[in-house]
Formats: structure tokens, sequence, C-alpha cells
């Protein structure tokens, strides 16, 4: 389904394209939980489209029964992943050469042909790593499947929560979590073999000269089509999402959100919703101090001198990326519940878990900044007199600046949109934003419900707004997975 | 040259990299306020060097001394030595006129001081009204003189270039390079440099050390460097072709080299010797004018011959197999035709003996 879209940006340049290109990456940065209840909120049992369907048909079931069907899982997945692709091969095809198919036409190929003999040989290394990696994503992905699928699907992720948390039986979690982790590892590593190739193939060529305004009313349906499909995809769960937290039996209201600021239940666990998103931005806030601090460090040394150890701390770097968050949170909780580091009970734990997720995209957010760095520059400096903490704070600093503010803006709304993990890791009394998601999610009653997508709402629109400054200090290269 | 009162001496440096040997053991001594250059072909070890001496590199052997003192455990910052890089190394996020203060700055001057400094070399360099630019907005040109400027300003004891022309094309480069010299002249300041172009050697350097895989060659000024070469490489480094092994000649050739007094010839000492034979000092032998005292007589068969404005080139081949190329005034009376069989008479003081040891 992207690969239309991922035509059009890569080959055109039309009003609004900018905007249609940050809302298609918002999908793909909301947290799981939001996607999940985006899409009960519109397909649901109680989701618009049946309520709708219902009023006009005089319906007294809901005709559209997705809920804990394989489909629905899909559909949220495609809606997830579908920005990968868009990114990764838009990306890919936006630096190809237009001699290249040129050329092939010169030669007396048709279009047809130029597309099945040229364009897509030659983004097949593309089509494959993002494949690849939407796969792995789907292969990990466990909020989503939790949600909406139900007891039925349980696939390896559900499995290690259900049998770590319910069952309580944790060798058969840890055997569990092991085959994921062997698993997602292999996939990673075929991914980044697949990633070099795709980067090495073709001469970048810059991209305005690749691009042009479309001609004629074939190209700009084409595009409009594209734009209509994609907002129907993406537009549709998310303005679903902020409906139905809106919409009460007595219509329009701000009650959810206001609910979420009182405390009706009087139970032990229960804490005011309120209180959630608290936590969450204070667990953000820390997650990021300890994510840039770490991820700062080890992008210097990664960027440093070449040497054995380097090359092989590269990949452990990215291993939380490619473990799945359940695993992460498996093992926190095992490995870190004996004296002398009993962190279970910490709140620390949360931010400490958090980082470990957030400090890969720390990471990758650096390193093309810092590599991109020629060393001459530090050489020039330090030769003018710089003596060596001067160097880092007049010269690397300013340079990596906006590498390490991409950096922060990943760290806090990973943090806050966080969930696999938090899962395991967070303590009853201090749930995140997810968290009490999936808590009002898990309990019957229409009040319940409107929370969840209250929140929901609440959680989304500050990811979204997170990631689009950072969409905006985006420099080329920057953050490319 | 004296090499007593030297202010920089760089003694025996060795210094390899992965397990291969770049600097085998050089040394060299710099006068104050002298332009000295190193020139060699590129990996010949002329850049670690320049590194070396602005100690961005530590030699695993040998000194560098500055003013008579060791600079071995002095790190770059504090050597108040100045280094130009090859792609100028400006920093992106400082416009020009920060980029010429930083030095001064990181000497914690007064701000009047580094504005009055700056201004200075903003004129120096010829880059006044650009203060303000930021870097990317340069041309290559002047990014040079701003790379230049912000070398200059901090008063460095020390200047070091390496490529200066480099990254500029040859165009620009030619243009530049006699606008470098004479900055470098107006501000008095001692100058080491790295190149691979003779030419940019010949207009800057007062002395030129001749580099070949880490171990330099030769030094001498450019004028006894051009006129005596002291080994094949250099030779054929400075563009000359006719180089002949003396032990390859007939009997005859070398009596007669014995009897123009060029050599006293032992058979045995003839294995390192080598004839230069420069391009402008061969003659076309005629009845009229024989091969004279101070001559001798080669034997040769025209291979081409071409008019190259100033001069004709020919491309000939002596009777001993040699193929050498000489000039001849454009303005002769007798041009050779390809194929013509003649004699050619070589001017004593136009053949250089090359001994290598």
């Amino acid at each position: 389904m992207a690969l239309p879209s991922a035509f059009v940006f890569a080959r055109y340049r039309f009003p609004g394209k900018s905007l249609l290109q940050a809302f298609s990456t918002v999908p793909f940065v909301l947290p799981t939980v939001v996607v999940a209840t985006a899409f009960q909120a519109l397909l649901g049992a109680n989701g618009l489209v049946n309520e709708l369907l219902m009023a006009w048909f005089d319906l007294s079931v809901p005709p559209v029964r997705l809920n804990h069907t394989i489909w629905f899982i899909l559909l949220a997945h495609v809606f997830f992943n579908y920005t990968v692709v868009l990114r990764i091969v838009g990306g890919f095809w936006s630096r190809m050469q237009p001699s290249l198919t040129e050329a092939a036409s010169m030669l007396g190929a048709s279009p047809r042909q130029v597309f099945f003999r040229i364009t897509l040989p030659l983004l097949r290394p593309a089509i494959l790593t993002a494949g690849l990696l939407v796969f792995i994503f789907c292969f990990s992905s466990f909020g989503i499947i939790l949600i909406l699928g139900g007891p039925r699907f349980a696939t390896l992720e559900v499995e290690i929560y259900r049998q770590a948390v319910y069952i309580f039986n944790l060798p058969m979690a840890a055997a569990l979590s092991l085959i994921q982790i062997v698993f997602t590892f292999l996939l990673m590593w075929v991914y980044t073999t697949l990633q070099r190739k795709a980067t090495t193939t073709l001469d970048p060529e810059s991209v305005t000269h690749t691009q042009k305004r479309p001609v004629g009313w074939k190209e700009r349906g084409f595009i409009g089509i594209n734009g209509m499909i994609m907002i129907l995809l993406l537009g549709f769960p998310l303005g679903a999402l902020l409906i139905q937290s809106f919409l009460t039996e007595e219509g329009i209201s701000l009650i959810f959100f206001k609910a979420l600021f009182d405390n009706p239940v009087q139970s032990v666990f229960y804490v005011p919703p309120v209180k959630a998103v608290t936590y969450s931005v204070v667990f953000a806030l820390v997650t990021l101090a300890f994510a840039l601090v770490l991820g700062l460090l080890a992008a210097l040394y990664l960027a440093g001198k070449k040497n054995r150890l380097s090359l092989l701390l590269d990949p452990i770097f990215m291993l939380p990326l490619s473990t799945s968050a359940v695993t992460l949170g498996f093992g926190f909780i095992i490995a870190l519940d004996e004296p002398p580091l009993n962190l279970r009970t910490s709140l620390l734990l949360v931010p400490i878990a958090h980082t470990l997720v957030a400090f890969p995209f720390v990471v990758r957010s650096l390193l093309p900044a810092l590599r991109s760095m020629p060393a001459n520059l530090k050489e020039a400096a330090s030769l003018l007199g710089a003596a060596p903490h001067k160097v880092f704070l007049m010269i690397d600093l300013p340079i990596i600046g906006r590498a390490l503010l991409v950096g922060a803006v990943f760290a806090f709304t990973i943090s806050l949109g966080e969930f696999g993990a938090s899962v395991f890791v967070a303590r009853p009394q201090t749930p995140t934003m997810p968290l009490a998601i999936y808590r009002f999610l898990s309990q019957p009653g229409a009040m319940n419900h409107g929370q969840a997508m209250a929140m929901s709402s609440l959680l989304m629109l500050v990811t979204a707004v997170g990631f689009l400054s950072l969409e905006r200090f985006r420099i080329k290269q920057i953050g490319e997975f | 040259m004296n090499s007593e009162t030297g202010y920089l001496r760089v003694t025996d440096i060795h210094k390899s990299h992965d397990e291969e040997p770049t600097l085998r053991g050089v040394k060299l001594v710099l006068d104050k306020g002298e332009i000295f250059c190193l020139l060699g072909p590129s990996g010949c070890g002329k850049t670690t060097l320049l590194r070396i001496i602005a100690g961005l590199e530590t030699p695993d052997r040998g000194a560098v001394e500055f003013d008579g003192k060791n600079l071995v455990n002095t790190p770059p910052y504090k050597r108040q030595f100045s280094m130009m890089f090859q792609e100028f190394a400006l920093f992106p996020h400082k416009n020009v006129a920060e980029n010429i203060a930083f030095g001064n700055r990181m000497r914690s001057l007064s701000e009047m001081e580094i504005n009055a400094r700056t201004m200075e070399m903003l004129e120096l360099t010829g880059l006044q009204g650009l203060e303000n630019r930021s870097i990317s907005e340069l041309s290559g040109g002047e990014r040079q003189r701003v790379a230049l400027a912000r070398s200059l300003a901090p008063s460095p004891k020390l200047l070091m270039l390496d490529e200066p022309m480099g990254s500029l094309d040859k165009a620009l480069r030619e243009r530049l390079v006699n606008d470098l010299r004479t900055i470098l002249k107006k501000v008095d300041v001692t100058v080491i440099f790295v190149t691979h172009d003779q030419n940019e050697a010949f207009i800057l350097a007062d002395r030129i050390a001749v580099f070949n895989q880490g171990y330099i060659e030769q030094i001498d000024t450019p004028e006894i460097l051009f006129r005596n070469p002291k080994s094949v490489f250099v030779a054929g480094f400075l563009g000359f072709h006719n180089i002949i092994p003396i032990k390859e000649c007939g009997k005859l050739m070398k009596s007669r080299l014995v009897e123009v007094g060029l050599t006293s010839l032992q058979p045995d000492q003839s294995q390192n010797k080598y004839l230069l034979i420069k391009p402008e000092a061969a003659r076309i032998e005629t009845d009229s004018t024989p091969c004279g005292k101070e001559e001798i007589s080669l034997s040769c068969k025209i291979e081409d011959c071409r008019f190259r404005g100033s001069v004709y080139q020919l491309q000939v081949e002596v009777d001993e197999g040699w193929k050498l190329a000489f000039h001849l005034p454009s303005e002769a009376e007798y041009v050779p035709g390809t194929g013509a069989e003649l004699n050619l008479a070589i001017r004593k003081n136009g053949i250089n003996l090359i001994e290598e040891t």
C-alpha cells in the first residue's frame, strides 16, 4: 500500500507535501497503546463505525465484528508500519537518478518495462529492507495484540507476558524470551546486511534534482488518490479516537477528560489518572537525562577510533532495538530483584528500563552527526589553542547540537509511549499513561472506555507534538534506521 | 643553513602506521623566518611529519625541538603553532570573523585586541566585507583565505600548511599561490608546508626537502635542487627524463666522459653513478659545427619531433638503446624529420653526475 505513496513523495513536489509527509510519520511514533485504542474507537464493538451503522440501519447487533480477529490486528499493523515503508523506500527512491529511467526509455523501453526492468530491481534492496523491518516490528509487537487480539491470538510476546504475570511460570517465560531474542537478533542481522546494500548501490543524487511538479490530470489525480488513501488509513482511526473521547451518551462533552482528574473508585490500587500523566512526564524527563548522557558517551566512543571493541559494541548497543520491550521488561524484573541490586520496588526502575529502550535511538541520532564531523575541525581548534574540554564545548557540542535535540525528543516520546516493558517494571501505584489506558480498556463500562479514549488522545497529542517538532529539526540522514 | 642555531629541529623521527613504516629517520632544521617546503608524492609521509611537528601524532622515536625546548610532552593546544588543513577545516557553525577570532579567543585576549587583530587579518587576506558571511556561502578561494587568516591571527610561532592549494582547482591555484607568497613574506612568519606540486614548492619555498617513502632524499634551495638533484628519485620527481646508469654506457662514451672531466672512472665505482642530461643541453652536429671540446657526441635516430611553442620537443633513441628527450630552440635553422639519423652534441655543463649512496 505504501509503495505508490513512496513514489509520489519521491518524485513530486506539491503544495502541502511536507505537511502530509509529517502527518504520515505520526502513526509510527505513536505509542502502540494509542494505536490499539484508536482502532478500538473506530472499528471496535462500540466503535464509531458500528455506532453509525447501527444508528442508520437500526441494527441491534454491531455489524462489523472485527474484535479479536486477525484482520483487526493486521489492519492496525498496516497502519503502524505504513510509515516505515514510506520512509525507507521513499528516501531511497528520491535519491535514484532520473537519468537511469530516462536512459532506459531512450533505449526503447515502455513505461511498464522501465518500471519492471529498471526501477523495481533497483528498489529491491530498499523494499526488502523495509519489508524485513516491518516483519521485525510486527514480530515483536505487543500492545496491539494484547489489546485488540484477546486470548485467541497469543503470540510469543503476549505469551511471555501471560506466563510471567498471570501464571507466574518464570522459567517458561524465560525460555520463550530466549527464543524471541535469538529470532529477532537473526532478523536484525539480516536487516543490517541488507541496509548496507541499500545504501551503497546508487550514487546519491541531490533530491531537488530528481523531483518535479505534477503535470496533467493523470499525475494530479494519482497524487490525490494517494493522499486520500493516506488520510483514510492514517487519519480515520486517530480521528475516531478523538471523537470517541469527546462523545458521550449525552452528546459532546468533556466529561471523560474531567473524569481523568477524579478518583471515583475507592480501590487501594487505584491511582487517579491524572497522576499517571505526572508519573509519565517525570519518568520521561529522567529517561531523557539518562539516555542522553549514556547515548552521548556511547556515540562519542563509537565515533572515535575504530578498534575491535567499538566494532563489537556497535551491534551490542543496537540490541535493545531488536529485542522486544516485553523481553526487556521481563529481563529487568528477574535480573534486578535480589540484593545488591534490588530495584524492583524502586521508582528508578521505570526510567532505567525506558532508557534502555531509548538508548539505541539516541545513539543512532548522534552517530551520523559525529561521524560526519571532519576530524580536522577538532585538530584545528586544538592547534589554535583550545584545550580538550574547550574543543568539546565549542566545536563538538554546537555541531552535534541539533542531533542531540533529535535524540532528546526521541528519548522523551519513547518513554512516554513505552508499554511492553512498563507492564513489567512499573509498580501498580505508579502507572504511566499507556498503562493507565490499558487498565481502563480492560475494565468494562462506558466511563472506562471513554476515559481510555481521552487518555489516548492526550498521549497522542503529546507525542505528535514532540515528533512534529523533531521533524523540523531533522537534518538529512539523521535517524535513518 | 646554520644548523647549530636551528629554530625548529627535528631529529631521527620514526613512525609506523599499522606496522607500515611511514617515516624512517627524518631529520631537518629550520631557521627563523624561513619558508620551508616538504615536497614529495602522495603517501610519502610528509603530512605525517607535519602532524608530528604539530603534536597531533606522536612519533615512535625521535625528537622535535623548538627554540631549544623539547616538545614531546607538549599537547598541540599549548604549542602555539598554527596549521592550515588541506580541506581548511573551517568551523561550520561560526561565521568568517568568529573563525578568525577563535585562536585569539582561546588565548584570552581582550575583546578589543581580538577585534583589532581580526580586522587586520581580514585586510591582509583581502576579505574585508565578508566577516559576517557563513562558511557555507564562501567560494573555494575565499575559504582558503579564511583558513589562512585564521591560522595567522594568533601570531603563531610556526605556521604549518598542509597542501595549501590542494583542494582548489588548477586555474585558481596559480593565481592564489602568488598571493600566498606575498602574504607570508609580509607577516614574516616561519612556515613549513607540504605539497606534491613542484611549481608551488618553487614559488613559495626558501628551501625544499624532497621526500621519498618516509625518507628525505635532499634538502636544498630550489635553485640548487633543480640544478643539482642528488638522487635519481629527486631528478625524476622534478621532471627530468634523461637519466642513464653509467655502467650501461659503452666504452667509447665512458672514455669520453673521463676526457671532458665529468668523472674519473674506475670500473668498480660506476655501480651507483648516473648521468642526468638536461633537455636543453643538446644541439645538432653539422659539418661546419662538429662536436667541440666541452661536448660529448651521441649518435641517434629521431623518433619524433614536435613544435611546442617556445621549443621543439625531440624524442630520440641513441645507439645504446636509451630513449632521451631534448629541447631545440624553436628558431633553429634545421629541424630533423622523424626517422632521421644524426649526431647530437651534448654540452658538458648540461650533464650532471648523480652518485647514489
